[in-house]
């Protein structure tokens, strides 16, 4: 088992006025080379279970292992680890702090103490990986860089640590559509060509639906709901009650539903969900057979 | 009746490495008020620019813009322009001002140089409005994203505009945030007759609009209903635009034989026509 | 992660202290430290001492929170006392180690030097701790107004400063994140000399900077969207009203001042 999470709790300054418990005990595991999704609205702890993937928080209770080993048992070297589990965060072209863009990249492999020749290798393949020319971009300014090019650097600056998993925080946000699918196009490409372990949290059910193994559902500090996207999306009350969002083919086959029409659940897809309505639903010329 | 918001042959550039760049050229558009706009178009096409030469915190390098009969050109008028057409920005954080948001809803008005007292009546009733009263002592870093969007607006309602311009002011919002300012903004319009611009690039959002302009390059190249233009895939795509997700549905739908008309945009839609058959 | 940090330690309460008008507040406060610093001995100390004591006690501020707020001025206060017990000479011996010696001048200089700084800081803290950071800055602004006729911004020096306050809990935020997010890029900001010290925080310093820009930018923006100009008279959504009360309270303070210095 590559990552396992053992009833985790974290709560934000104990022991004052202001504490939060942000974590309420959350288990699950995940297989090397999955595809996970979570879901989870505002104060769900999404964010933080991330940071504790990778060793930036401690855990309040509770524990988090890495091919068996927990993280804060003495055994694993915490900045190490982090190399193997790369972790992006929400906007992350806000971390940018290098003059140029090969600076940028080789941040992360440099802090991992690789001889020159190793770390340009690296730089060369983390930005051939997001699509981004070497030669053209190396030594521009990432603060010159159009919104999606900066995201698909900060993507690059991650993969160049060559990590066997990749932890996204939302990692479309602010993009337009176009740049969406760009880069979500290079994420799944990385799960299929490289095999890459993939956690990624998302509010938009699209990015995960085609792609995911499974989909955790986060809600107020605990994991409430978890399975293949058919399973999970079919629940869709309880979705709405907690705020997430519903693909667009399901909330039209759930909005059927509520009002009277007997379609089966579990259809995602558009071509699914659409067969599905024209065979159930009588249109009037039908009636008029 | 007379447009509310009016640019006659705006042309926009700004100097650039090699020669200007043209931001915006022979735009032509009126706005009546009461109306609900989206903005739309790809990145770069111009939409923040035109709304920025709409409240005159641009100002046009060709052609004029007028507001409420007022030109931006003149400088003595900016101030009426941009107390009648408020904006909201993007970032939740980076528009509020004051340590509380009482203090932020009460900064337009405190540079209106109001009384003391209308201030703090006008204050009280627009957070009443707009459901935020219980937050009015709360620092920024307490509320969510939504709640500041919100705070924004009511700092910018606060100043009684007839319009507001919203610059891709979900986009940094999370489900529940962005439910609740698109809701408080369609009560806006619909109960009080704001008249509403909104640069979007989110399809679903724009469908909830009357009537859709869609930006290329700089120019307009569609204005017409909302149903019209985002039912239109194949020219949406050739603008490196989508269409609500409601459009893929409607299509699928009628390829399976079920008699839909073409321009439902919204899940909605779609679901109230399907039900005028039982 | 919001907290729920307390910018400039500000306890809401409702006592006399807390209702004052802060401008009145503030005069008293200059009046007191005058006082502290002219007070030629231990008795007119001790009366100020007591008194803000007693008016600490009757803010209800938590005493936490004071023993905090004194940390800081720990070591100066330590400071002093130790270089006046071994280095001012003059009146009775107490001690002696061969040339070495230890005055009664010394004591007593060291301990009144010491207790004046920790009174000065109770008085600083009664003030800041029963005054919201946005009444200090009006009450600042309203009393440095006379700066205008010498060409001062002042009104657009407290809207700064009021900027300031709103955005510390915000960019406090911001460079944590920073700080995780390099540290996930295997970033060292723990260890070394500090030199290396210094180099690991450039990832740190160089986003927070281009971030303020960038926020400076856009709220400069918003700002003028809802017609803010330097220069134009500002109104105020509050009003610090002086009552009796306020102009009772400067005057027995500035008696009580003059009575401690001089008859003492």
């Amino acid at each position: 088992m590559f990552l396992e999470v053992n009833n985790l709790q974290h709560t934000y300054m104990p022991g004052t006025p202001f504490e939060v418990h942000s974590l309420k005990g959350v288990s699950f595991s995940v297989k090397r080379g999955e595809f996970i999704g979570i879901m989870g609205s505002t104060g769900s702890g999404k964010s933080t279970l991330l940071q504790h993937l990778n060793g930036l928080l401690k855990p309040s209770g509770g524990e988090v292992r890495v091919d068996g080993k927990p993280l804060f048992g003495g055994s694993i070297s915490l900045k190490k680890l982090r190399t193997r589990v790369g972790m992006v965060f929400q906007y992350p072209e806000h971390q940018f702090f290098a003059e140029t863009v090969y600076q940028e990249t080789a941040f992360g492999p440099s802090n991992q103490g690789l001889p020159h020749a190793q770390v340009v290798g690296r730089v060369k393949e983390a930005l051939h990986q997001v699509s981004l020319d070497y030669e053209q971009i190396k030594d521009r300014s990432p603060f010159q860089l159009s919104g999606g090019q900066m995201r698909r650097l900060a993507l690059a600056a991650v993969l160049s640590m060559e990590p066997e998993a990749l932890i996204l925080d939302e990692p479309t946000s602010g993009l337009d559509p176009r740049g969406r699918e760009e880069l979500l196009g290079h994420i799944e490409k990385l799960h299929r060509e490289q095999g890459l372990t993939i956690i990624m949290v998302t509010h938009r059910p699209s990015e995960l639906v085609p792609h995911v193994n499974r989909i955790y559902i986060m809600h107020r500090g605990k994991m409430t709901l978890c399975g293949i996207p058919a399973e999970v999306f079919s629940r869709s009350r309880e979705l709405k009650e907690m705020g997430i969002e519903l693909p667009a083919p399901v909330h039209l086959v759930e909005e059927l539903r509520r009002r009277g029409y007997n379609l089966s659940p579990g259809k995602l897809t558009t071509e699914e969900v659409c067969k599905e309505i024209a065979t159930k639903v009588t249109t009037p010329e039908e009636e008029c057979e | 009746m007379e447009p509310l918001i009016k640019a006659e042959e705006v042309e926009y550039h700004y100097p650039g490495p090699s020669g200007p760049i043209e931001a915006l050229e022979g735009v032509n558009l009126s706005i009546a008020p009461g109306e609900h706009v989206a903005l739309i178009g790809p990145n770069g096409s111009g939409k923040s620019t035109l709304l920025k030469l709409f409240n005159a915190l641009l100002l046009p390098t060709g052609g004029k813009i007028m507001v409420g009969g007022r030109t931006t050109s003149d400088s003595s008028l900016v101030w009426e322009i941009r107390q009648d057409c408020g904006m909201v920005f993007q970032n939740p954080d980076n528009q509020m001002v004051a340590t509380t948001v009482e203090e932020d809803v009460a900064f337009g008005l405190e540079n209106l140089q109001l009384s003391h007292e209308k201030i703090r009546a006008r204050v009280w009733e627009v957070l009443q409005n707009m459901n935020l009263s219980r937050w009015s002592q709360h620092a920024p870093h307490l509320l969510s994203g939504g709640q500041k969007q919100r705070v924004a607006l009511a700092g910018v309602m606060a100043m009684c505009p007839r319009c507001l311009l919203l610059d891709e002011a979900t986009s940094q919002l999370d489900l529940q945030g962005k439910t609740e300012v698109i809701s408080s903004l369609h009560n806006l319009n619909q109960q009080e007759g704001i008249t509403l611009v909104n640069v979007t690039h989110f399809p679903e959002e724009a469908a909830l609009a009357d009537r859709v302009i869609v930006l290329y390059r700089g120019r307009v190249v569609k204005d017409g209903k909302a149903p019209e233009v985002l039912s239109n895939e194949q020219e949406l795509e050739s603008w490196g635009l989508e269409p609500p997700p409601a459009v893929f549905l409607n299509r699928e739908l009628k390829k399976r034989g079920m008699p839909l008309p073409e321009n439902l945009i919204t899940i909605e839609q779609l679901v109230n026509q399907i039900c005028s058959w039982k | 992660m919001s907290q729920g940090i307390t910018i400039g330690q500000y306890m809401p309460g409702n006592t006399i202290v807390h209702r004052m008008d802060p401008r009145s507040k503030l005069i008293s406060l200059l009046v007191f430290i005058g006082g502290i610093f002219t007070v030629p001995g231990f008795p007119g100390l001790m009366v100020f001492l007591v008194l803000v004591l007693l008016l600490l006690f009757f803010s209800r501020v938590s005493y936490r929170q004071v023993l905090r707020g004194l940390r800081p001025i720990m070591v100066i206060v330590f400071l002093t006392l130790v270089l006046h017990v071994f280095f001012t000479k003059g009146g009775v011996v107490l001690w002696r180690m061969g040339q070495f010696t230890i005055e009664y001048d010394g004591v007593h200089l060291g301990v009144f030097t010491a207790l004046r700084l920790i009174t000065l800081v109770f008085y600083t803290m009664l003030v800041t701790l029963t005054t919201t950071p946005l009444d200090l800055t009006g009450a600042l602004e309203y009393l440095l107004k006379p700066l205008k006729y010498l060409r001062i911004p002042v009104s657009e020096m407290a809207v700064i400063v009021m900027i300031a306050l709103r955005f510390i809990p915000t960019l406090m935020e911001e460079s944590s994140r920073i700080v995780k997010a390099q540290m996930a890029r295997g970033a060292d900001l723990g260890g070394g000399n500090l030199f290396r010290k210094a180099r690991a925080l450039v990832p740190v310093m160089v986003p927070l900077f281009v971030s303020a820009f960038r926020r400076a930018e856009e709220l400069a923006t918003a700002m003028e969207a809802r017609c803010y100009r330097p220069g134009i008279r500002r109104t105020s959504l509050r009003q610090s009203r002086a009552t009796l009360t306020d102009y009772l309270i400067v005057a027995a303070s500035c008696l009580l001042v003059v009575g401690a210095v001089f008859i003492t």
